[in-house]
């Protein structure tokens, strides 16, 4: 069981500029075709981006149809009035003056926060490196919460925006979760995305001191950020 | 039809409930809006605001409910689908096509979204089109009941080209919303002896729209000859 030692580099990951060479220009193609390159294109990219152990990967054959900029999103049906305007709602509040010509998104994770009932919530900033020193939070045993992921999307759209969450004790793997945030439009103004409520573990066996690795992919496996961090869960908050 | 057919555009709308199309292109989720709305508001809401929905006014329980059905005009080839397509959803539509298998396999990644991005109480109907296909068949109806049941989904499936369960999937949709929203209506006026349906909003369902939603008043446009 690889257990987070501090080998392993992690941290943006946002010039990794492997994928999406690939077929800016063939709309016409069927779509069969231009998925099954993508899967292909991206399979050999995945390798090179987050640094890590076997993740789970039932997701890895995902087969999604090409990437564009907004710019050529915005172009590719410019005559279809119709077409443009639902574009621009899809896109949202994305400035259709100033658009972009940047294939990759850019998904900058700014906070973590943790919300818990009866609590004030604790507001935890990514560090610039990606690793918190030393715990970096502590809970309270048998508590309800709900994570909340404040993040900035600029250049294009990051289509299945996930977070995945790994955790070991005394080196032992004891939970893996994975849930999807969704697809974002860039915009100038944070998004706010509350997970579903979760209990933190009780009893003996679960109290102590934990690690844990955080990563947010979008639906090319391509990492945003990986965090690696220690937390410990206690009988008690720690006093306020 | 269950209180179907259309209404009369001048009458009062009691709800209106936005329900989106989603699954992989081609699977025919314009052709299952198309057999089911039939262009009773089409004219007029692409062309003018640029929004990819169509609308069916159907009675249900003596209300009258407007159902509000959005498209992704193939945007979900160019992974352009986002946040604000769902945003206000109370609906949806899960489509796959029976002769595809690939499509069947994307569905739980859809869902993934769909949950990530709307209403926890949505309600949602996975439907495998295409049901005319029979010699092309390469997902069996059995194990699409089975990740339905698995998933707490309807499921139906539907043949746009003949019309075989189109009408179904939309009514058992928009009952079951109806429903909860008349169940929390009922619950909100025994609280306060008013069950005006406008004061349902912020409560689980939100049939409140959303900003991507505009609902312009077109009776005076339309279409009723």
């Amino acid at each position: 069981m690889s257990l987070v030692s501090g080998a392993r580099d992690m941290g943006f990951d946002d010039n990794n500029n492997n994928k999406n060479n690939k077929d800016g220009d063939d709309e016409n193609s069927s779509s069969r075709t231009r998925a099954d390159d993508d899967a292909l294109s991206r399979q050999m990219s995945e390798s090179s981006l987050c640094a890590t152990e076997e993740e789970e990967d039932d997701d890895s054959k995902l087969q999604l149809g090409p990437q564009y900029t907004i710019k050529e999103h915005l172009e590719k049906d410019k005559d279809d009035e119709s077409l443009r305007k639902w574009k621009e709602q899809l896109l949202g509040s994305v400035d259709v003056t100033n658009i972009g010509e940047t294939l990759d998104p850019e998904v900058r994770i700014d906070s973590l926060a943790i919300i818990s009932p009866g609590r004030p919530d604790i507001v935890l900033l990514v560090p610039e490196n990606g690793n918190p020193k030393g715990m970096w939070f502590t809970l309270k045993e048998g508590s309800k919460y709900n994570l909340k992921f404040t993040f900035h999307v600029n250049n294009n759209i990051v289509s299945g925006l996930r977070y995945t969450n790994t955790v070991w004790k005394t080196g032992v793997k004891v939970d893996r979760a994975k849930e999807m945030l969704g697809t974002f439009s860039p915009q100038l103004e944070p998004y706010n995305h509350v997970m579903p409520e979760e209990t933190t573990p009780s009893g003996m066996f679960a109290r102590g001191s934990y690690s844990a690795r955080t990563k947010f992919l979008d639906d090319d496996n391509k990492c945003y950020l990986e965090i690696n961090y220690s937390f410990d869960i206690r009988k008690e908050w720690p006093a306020l | 039809t269950s209180g179907g057919g259309y209404g009369d555009p001048s009458q009062k709308i009691d709800y209106v409930f936005k329900v989106v199309l989603i699954g992989d292109s081609a699977v025919g989720k314009s052709q299952i809006l198309a057999r089911y709305a039939r262009d009773e508001f089409s004219l007029d809401s692409k062309a003018t605001i640029g929004v990819e929905f169509q609308t069916r006014t159907l009675v249900i329980d003596h209300k009258s409910v407007k159902a509000q059905i959005w498209d992704t005009a193939g945007q979900e080839r160019y992974r352009a689908v986002t946040s604000a397509y769902y945003r206000g959803a109370v609906g949806a539509m899960l489509v796959y096509d029976i002769t595809r298998r690939q499509t069947f396999d994307h569905i739980p990644r859809w869902l993934e979204e769909l949950r990530a991005h709307a209403d926890k109480n949505i309600v949602i109907i996975l439907i495998g089109n295409k049901s005319d296909l029979v010699d092309q068949r390469a997902i069996p109806t059995e194990d699409a009941k089975e990740f339905a049941e698995k998933e707490g989904l309807f499921f139906l499936e539907t043949s746009a080209f003949n019309a075989t369960n189109v009408e179904s999937a939309f009514s058992t949709v928009l009952t079951e919303i109806f429903n909860i929203v008349n169940k929390k209506s009922l619950a909100a006026s025994e609280d306060q002896e008013n069950g005006n349906p406008g004061s349902l909003a912020g409560k689980k369902i939100d049939i409140v729209p959303g900003p991507g939603q505009v609902i312009p008043n077109k009776s005076n446009m339309c279409c009723n000859s």
